[in-house]
């Protein structure tokens, strides 16, 4: 046991911070990630990345990696997610979707798909939740039905994100008509192009991109657009909402925003603020806290070991360090919290999207909870 | 970054583990729901693993953490963390720390105490000092040491040992949250009401998850500030402790229902166990106070 990190681990994130800081213009640093998620400045800052050897280091080489430590994946996420996530929608093409394609996918998926997001070339979206199958994902309806070589989808997806921009969905539908819950689900690669596909935006109050409503009608895809075996989409799925989870460090952020308030707290004379010593101490600690079980749930994953509970618990730590550092943000703030572009402004919004985005809270607790106790049923 | 235990890590724990084992679990945990101490596996400890010898901090919490969790009534843990910093006490008999208040737990039962302030800690001999046992409900033995004009055995270093005892008792927390929530999932399990177990409803298992990650960050928090040292990392541990400490006992009593009030069922050893490490902890605007204060080490970010 050792929580140190490595004289390399120390250097890429030194190395990494600098090009931030040389690279990222400063009103990055009070925008939501996610504010900018599909723009040419985070395709030609994930190119950047990319040319430096820092945009999928920890992937495998044969992949476009650089067989780094996998635990360059936390750290560039902590660096990146901290600036505001300037990758955009990209950080979700390095998290979970390469991932999956180069664990579960054809030759063929590997050489039309990899290449791209590697060197932050693509935008990608996901097909998951729909009108019917939120928080209760694997009650999806979409339907993928057999058609020769191909197969003809059909359904509503709901709460998408970045679909405005993107070239590829990846979409889950049902395979297998009689089946209920996690069997019988497929995976498939879709091209935005792909006729039968339609994205409508959902106008969103949170300032970040929009939400789209996407709907499939008679879309034809060929079964070479499958990811991995038929009717076994849900391992894939598993593994995806893990890297999901914890993929976007949120504490990260929340701990900077707390430096930035104990900053504004010398300058104001917040200090005399009754309650807001404990309140700056618990909201410090919290982010620590959910910090340490990300990298619990990263250590089980390196050693190749389950990490449903612990990517769990991590989940729940950091909704609850945002939660806190938002209410903080935004009691000081006061009235200026009302503006955009104020922290309490900006800490609010990201708090109330860390406990549904990626799955809601309230799953994790029902994970936990199945470990501790058992069934419900 | 690893997570798991290094070989000699687990070869130290199963050592603990064989001691309480051959004692009996069961019996040691009998003796704790009683308030008492168990002397003689205190002793056992105390032969098996000699504080004096230079085990790291990182592996005196591990310890802690692990005799908490298994519910034995010994000094053995506070023993450990002293042993650090005298390296010229040699710990032959049971050793405590006194608190501000001349509180100490096990202050009856122990040879040794650590009294003073920040500015100079001393560690004397206990059969030269005044010990008056006090009632208390809080299953852990405690007495009132009057060590003026003790017989002083030794000193230890305030910074080092402040620390280290801080984070003993952070461990202790956490080995003792973990056992209280097994201990409240077992009933839950096992307590059927309505015609169902209690585990079978949403409300409960929610909040016995909502302890789960608090007990599971501070077991990590404090084995991270064992390992780096950081004044900031041992501050953020303490603080944190002390909040789940706070938070799990009101839950784990309410969900024991009339159980968590008797003392045959066991479920209250958990309960004022860490309430009474809370206290131990310091003044909640103590710990407060220090995390503010605490530094961000050089070239950390994100709170670490």
């Amino acid at each position: 046991m050792e929580f140190g990190w490595t004289e390399a681990e120390l250097a890429f994130r030194a190395e990494l911070r600098e090009f931030i800081a040389e690279a990222v213009p400063p009103e990055w640093a009070t925008l939501i990630p996610g504010e900018h998620a599909d723009t040419s400045f985070t395709r030609g800052f994930s190119h950047s990345l990319a040319e430096r050897g820092m945009f999928v280091s920890h992937w495998p080489a044969e992949y476009g990696g650089a067989g780094a430590s996998p635990w360059q994946f936390i750290i560039s996420g902590e660096e990146l997610w901290a600036a505001g996530e300037p990758r955009g929608s990209q950080y979700m093409n390095v998290n979970w979707i390469g991932p999956a394609i180069f664990s579960s996918g054809t030759p063929e998926q590997k050489r039309e798909h990899l290449k791209r997001i590697a060197t932050g070339d693509v935008t990608w979206c996901q097909g998951f939740s729909e009108p019917g199958a939120g928080t209760d994902l694997a009650a999806l309806n979409t339907s993928a039905v057999r058609d020769g070589e191909d197969y003809i989808i059909n359904g509503e997806k709901i709460w998408t994100s970045y679909a405005q921009v993107a070239e590829y969905c990846f979409i889950l539908a049902r395979t297998d008509p009689d089946s209920v819950g996690t069997k019988g689900i497929s995976i498939f690669l879709v091209p935005t192009s792909t006729p039968g596909y339609k994205a409508e935006v959902i106008p969103s109050v949170l300032d970040i991109h929009e939400y789209n409503r996407l709907t499939f009608t008679d879309m034809r895809v060929p079964s070479a657009w499958r990811l991995g075996p038929e009717n076994e989409g849900w391992d894939v799925i598993r593994r995806a909402l893990a890297h999901e989870r914890i993929g976007g460090p949120r504490y990260a952020r929340a701990a900077l925003v707390c430096e930035r308030i104990a900053a504004q707290a010398d300058e104001n004379g917040w200090w005399q603020i009754d309650g807001f010593a404990t309140r700056l101490a618990s909201a410090r600690s919290a982010c620590a806290a959910a910090r340490i079980l990300v990298y619990q749930a990263l250590g089980d994953r390196v050693k190749g070991r389950p990490d449903d509970l612990s990517v769990s618990l991590s989940r729940v730590a950091i909704v609850r360090c945002e939660r806190l550092v938002a209410e903080l943000a935004l009691d000081l703030d006061g009235e200026e919290a009302l503006v955009v572009g104020s922290v309490g402004h900006g800490q609010i919004k990201t708090s109330m999207i860390a406990g549904l985005g990626g799955g809601s809270a309230e799953v994790q607790l029902n994970q936990i909870s199945r470990i501790l106790l058992g069934s419900a049923r | 970054m690893d997570f798991d235990l290094s070989d000699d890590q687990a070869a130290l724990l199963a050592r603990i583990d064989g001691v309480v084992v051959h004692r009996d679990v069961e019996h040691a945990f009998e003796i704790s729901k009683n308030g008492g101490y168990d002397a003689e596996l205190d002793a056992r400890l105390y032969a098996t693993m000699d504080p004096a010898q230079p085990f790291n901090l990182l592996d005196r919490v591990l310890v802690a953490d692990r005799l908490a969790e298994l519910g034995t009534a010994t000094t053995h843990a506070i023993g450990l963390a002293l042993g650090i910093s005298a390296p010229d006490v040699m710990i032959s008999a049971a050793v405590t720390v006194v608190g501000p208040t001349g509180l100490a737990r096990f202050g009856a039962q122990a040879g040794l105490a650590v009294v003073g302030s920040k500015d100079e800690l001393r560690v004397v001999d206990l059969k030269t000092a005044k010990v008056e046992p006090v009632r208390t409900g809080f299953v852990y033995p405690y007495a009132r040491v009057d060590a003026d004009g003790a017989r002083t055995v030794g000193h230890v270093d305030a910074e080092v040992w402040g620390g280290a005892i801080l984070l003993v008792r952070c461990a202790e927390v956490a080995g003792i949250a973990g056992a209280t929530i097994a201990r409240t999932a077992d009933h839950l399990k096992s307590r059927v009401q309505f015609g169902r177990p209690l585990a079978t409803l949403q409300a409960l298992r929610h909040r016995l998850s909502e302890l789960a990650v608090s007990a599971e960050a501070t077991r990590w928090l404090v084995r991270e500030a064992a390992y780096t040292g950081t004044p900031r990392a041992v501050a953020v541990a303490a603080q944190y402790a002390q909040q789940t400490a706070a938070a799990i006992v009101p839950e784990v009593v309410q969900i024991g229902g009339a159980r968590s009030f008797a003392h045959e069922f066991g479920q209250h050893v958990g309960a004022f166990r860490l309430e009474a490490l809370r206290l131990e902890l310091g003044r909640p605007d103590a710990l407060t106070a220090a995390l503010n204060a605490a530094p961000m080490p050089s070239g950390a970010h994100n709170g670490r």
